[in-house]
């Protein structure tokens, strides 16, 4: 048997106590499957389910009431034990552990309780059918404030504690003209970075035409390395796409690349 | 036509289908990441946040729609003009009276300001072409002028500070001048150049072949008046001041009267910072070298290079178009956080940011997913059930103003009532 608790805070965020009435009740299957959870398929035999107040409890019920005082919570503890799995397979069962207030549902969580077969997924790339051909005619890089995108520094640096614009060179490599060009910057990665969000309207781009779109960046907090940043170009009649923009951030004494 | 934007709830409301962790690399916004599972030490996944525009406007597009092909405007002269000290006057437009007197000039009505008294009877005025603002020259001594634009609405600077109604958005200290005279200036010697600013022009008062002109903006911060002192030569060279559909920029283009005069450059003035800015085409800055008599500027289409200069002979420089090339802030931002988990998505148990992102374009009836990276990890505190919330609002800050900001000190409730507010349930497994 596998026994998978979780504890669940009940809170009351009220200036007047009140009466909570928990309510444990399991998710069909077909349910489980519609929401698209990273589990397995197969259902998951539960042997017992049940809350309780004890931490250590084992056993509990399927309905609970708790009382709670005027800014106070509790915690309840669910006890939900399985039959193992088919280790080839796996599988899943989850439940809805719902809030009733006065004569109404004020809330809820859901409890899943899964069995993986084999290592994680590890993810995938999801293409598209008609992506928008838009590419960098050049790795994005960084100039200082206001300077001229189209010159590429020799010597491209971000370092922490400064203002730059980005700057992404997108081109055309198609031998047709794409219309209705847009081009954004969603976000740098997980740098702390801070960005103005600007869209530029590239419009009409020719075969091999380069538009220089630029976005200042305020490098002011601690985080160093290399980021990935994601640039969305978009273009009439295709879908849009996203960019990878590589971006490395260093100190200054250590000087830093950009590419 | 009101922006709206959503993230579909799930059911029940705490499985948002909207919201989706996942270690994909999803190559098109347009398409749907499948989810993951979440531990500690993930350093790979991104949340995905479905946003959906269900209102009547494209949120991210530019505001500014004006009909291409659109010729750039020259300024309209202030159309009111008293030179008598002991004459009256009064206007009314939109619920505003001006009335200019022996005594002093005032706006009432929807807006009271007092320009007080004109000495030598020497004054222009004017709404401003959209009827937001009001301006007013008055000349102490008959030579000099103070201008004063007043708000007869709130008016938002491009810093994003606000000028109240009833108050002066440009002031005379910062807007003012002496010119040759007599003859004095006159009603034309000022105009509305768009709705944005002020355009001033006269003979320089020290003599010589000499003009000075200016042009006050009253959305610019700061001191915000723009002006210089230029050599005038006259039957060689004259000026055309025109500006764009949508009033961000007015260009000063020189006309070569005569081939000797060789060729001048035309420039820029933002309506937005009061500041020189350069053409550009493809965002780099651009020359654009006038060498004829009759220069005209048109935008074609709200894009990069979608402006054609006619340098006056006939030949053309595309450039892009100031008014919509760029569109700063006018997107959405999508912020996503996370939440121990309780049965009540507005506890604020422990809240802890997961990381932002933008979306810089969304048309009315479209959806598209926004990647935000997780900029603080997956520590679980030892609880694995979290809660992530999302919300979206667009990134000018009012247009869709921020519901709700995890991060505050003692936030309110997590608004999961809003439609651009959504949660789901995750598990970080150890």
């Amino acid at each position: 048997m596998v026994t998978h608790r979780f504890t669940v805070n009940i809170p009351n965020p009220t200036a007047q106590g009140v009466v909570v009435d928990l309510r444990l009740a399991r998710v069909p299957g077909a349910d489980l499957r519609t929401l698209a959870l990273d589990a397995p398929e197969l259902d998951l035999k539960v042997v017992s389910a049940g809350m309780t107040l004890d931490p250590c409890g084992v056993n509990g019920r399927e309905r609970q009431e708790v009382k709670l005082q005027p800014y106070s919570s509790i915690d309840v503890h669910v006890v939900i034990v399985t039959a193992p799995a088919d280790p080839a397979k796996g599988g899943a069962a989850a439940f809805h552990l719902s809030d009733h207030r006065g004569h109404s549902q004020t809330g809820g969580v859901m409890l899943a309780c899964v069995e993986r077969p084999g290592p994680e997924w590890a993810g995938k790339v999801i293409g598209t059918a008609n992506p928008c051909p838009i590419a960098f005619a050049t790795d994005p890089y960084a100039v200082s404030p206001g300077h001229d995108p189209s010159q590429r520094p020799a010597h491209t640096q971000i370092v922490l504690g400064t203002n730059v614009d980005l700057v992404a060179a997108i081109t055309n490599p198609t031998p047709s003209r794409l219309d209705d060009v847009c081009v954004y910057l969603e976000h740098l990665g997980i740098s702390d970075a801070q960005f103005t969000p600007i869209t530029w309207n590239v419009g009409a781009l020719d075969p091999r035409e380069v538009f220089f779109a630029v976005w200042p960046v305020r490098v002011s907090g601690w985080m160093t390395g290399t980021f990935d940043g994601s640039i969305v170009v978009l273009s009439s009649r295709t879908e849009p796409v996203r960019l990878r923009s590589r971006l490395h951030i260093g100190r200054e004494a250590t000087g830093v690349s950009q590419g | 036509m009101a922006a709206d934007l959503r993230i579909t709830d799930g059911t029940p409301v705490w499985v948002s289908q909207s919201i989706i962790p996942s270690k994909d690399k999803v190559v098109s916004p347009g398409s749907s990441p499948t989810i993951a599972a979440i531990t500690v030490n993930s350093t790979d996944i991104f949340v995905y946040v479905k946003v959906d525009n269900i209102g009547t406007v494209d949120v991210g597009a530019c505001s500014c729609t004006a009909p291409v092909p659109a010729v750039w405007a020259i300024p309209v002269f202030f159309p009111g003009f008293l030179a008598n000290p002991n004459g009256n006057a009064t206007q009314t437009q939109a619920g505003v009276t001006f009335t200019a007197s022996p005594a002093g000039d005032s706006l009432s009505g929807a807006v009271s300001y007092s320009f007080g008294v004109v000495a030598s009877g020497r004054r222009a005025w004017a709404w401003s072409p959209d009827g937001r603002l009001f301006a007013h020259v008055a000349s102490p001594n008959g030579a000099d002028w103070y201008l004063t634009i007043v708000a007869l609405q709130n008016i938002t600077r491009s810093d994003g500070t606000v000028v109240s109604q009833g108050q002066a958005a440009v002031a005379g200290s910062n807007a003012n001048g002496v010119w040759a005279g007599p003859p004095y200036w006159t009603n034309s010697n000022f105009g509305w150049a768009g709705s944005k600013a002020v355009l001033a022009s006269g003979a320089y008062a020290g003599g010589g072949n000499a003009l000075t002109r200016s042009l006050a903006c009253p959305e610019a911060p700061g001191t915000n008046t723009w002006g210089e002192l230029i050599p005038t030569f006259p039957g060689q060279i004259d000026w055309t001041y025109v500006t764009s559909p949508c009033g961000s920029v007015v260009a000063f283009v020189p006309k070569i009267l005569q081939a000797i005069a060789g060729s001048r450059d035309a420039f820029l003035v933002s309506t937005a910072t009061a500041k020189v800015v350069p053409f550009r085409q493809n965002n780099v800055a651009a020359t654009v070298t006038i060498v004829g008599l009759n220069p005209s500027v048109t935008t074609l289409q709200h894009a990069a290079k979608g402006v054609r200069v006619n340098t006056g002979s006939g030949a053309t420089i595309d450039v892009d178009d100031p008014d919509c090339t760029m569109v700063a802030g006018g997107g959405i931002v999508v912020a996503v956080d996370r939440v121990k988990a309780s049965t009540l998505p507005t506890a604020n148990l422990g809240v802890l940011p997961v990381g932002s992102a933008t979306l810089g374009l969304l048309r009315v009836g479209q959806s598209q997913w926004v990647q935000v990276p997780n900029a603080t990890g997956w520590a679980n505190q030892s609880e694995q059930h979290w809660c992530l919330l999302a919300q979206a609002f667009t990134a000018d800050g009012t247009t869709i103003p921020r519901p709700w900001n995890g991060q505050s000190v003692n936030p309110p409730p997590f608004p999961i009532a809003k439609q651009n507010c959504a949660q789901r349930n995750i598990a970080i497994l150890p």
